[in-house]
């Protein structure tokens, strides 16, 4: 007849469940993300400047063009903060927030925003690309 | 006035009308005699595809989308009565805040606030405060049929 009763190794199989992950050639693979996670440190500040140079060029092809200067004025920075290098994208020139954000009897041309996710877009691909 | 949710600003105008505040909401420009307060929304301020799969070839496409929503309140009347509605600003954002926006056009995954900041409607003008809000929408990007 069955016992009624578990053990409390039986209980927390049936909880737990049975299934198990074997990692194959583990050694392996943690030395291989280790090293792409140093590499990706040590790259960062080369990682910023390309994600500038994206944003840049995706900014200067959407900025409303009359003389140039709007277009001129899109420009990046890096610079090392308290969480590592960081990318700031600017236009120096002053007009620019109202060609952005528009005013209020002038509707926006936003050229920043759309540069700079079309920029993050393109570099998650990249990203995607080099981790298949 | 009669509201549309056939477009993303018609789905945002729904939302922010239906709630009662006394908030008209316009598309990309508000005419000029537009009685305060009033937002007006600008679609497709930057739109993204989401990388999705091996090739990006799945049937269903998921995009990015920022809109931005611009609050314009006047600050007192001309006999300096305050007119202000304190927190109509933080109303706005919660109501938009996570909202599945009604509209049947696109499958809307989800609402996000990315920015917000405050200053006066335009250059010298102390009167009127513009808040803009700017939202990142997740939805699915499909053929109208």
């Amino acid at each position: 007849m069955p016992s009624l009763t578990r053990s409390r190794a039986e209980v927390e199989d049936v909880v737990a469940g049975s299934t198990s992950i074997e990692f194959v050639n583990y050694p392996a693979w943690r030395a291989a993300i280790n090293d792409a996670l140093d590499q990706w440190v040590h790259q960062s500040e080369d990682n910023a400047h390309d994600l500038g140079k994206l944003a840049v060029t995706e900014g200067r092809t959407r900025a409303p063009v009359r003389t140039g200067r709007l277009r001129r004025g899109i420009d990046y920075e890096v610079h090392e903060g308290e969480n590592g290098w960081e990318l700031r994208f600017f236009n120096e020139v002053p007009y620019a927030v109202f060609q952005e954000f528009g005013t209020r009897h002038v509707p926006a041309h936003p050229h920043m925003r759309p540069g700079m996710a079309a920029a993050v877009n393109q570099y998650t691909r990249l990203m995607l690309r080099g981790m298949k | 006035m009669t509201t549309s949710n056939a477009t993303l600003a018609g789905a945002i105008k729904t939302v922010l009308e239906q709630a009662s505040l006394g908030l008209q909401v316009f598309r990309t420009l508000a005419p000029p005699k537009a009685r305060m307060p009033f937002c007006v929304v600008t679609e497709d301020v930057s739109w993204v595809a989401l990388p999705d799969g091996d090739t990006d070839a799945s049937d269903e496409m998921t995009v990015q989308e920022q809109v931005q929503v611009d609050i314009y309140q006047q600050l007192r009347t001309a006999e300096g009565t305050r007119t202000e509605v304190i927190g109509l600003e933080d109303i706005v954002c919660f109501l938009l805040r996570n909202t599945r926006l009604p509209t049947w056009v696109n499958h809307v995954y989800g609402v996000q606030i990315l920015a917000r900041s405050a200053g006066p409607a335009s250059v010298g003008e102390v009167n009127v405060r513009r808040t803009i809000v700017t939202l990142q929408i997740d939805r699915l990007f499909a053929n109208r049929t």
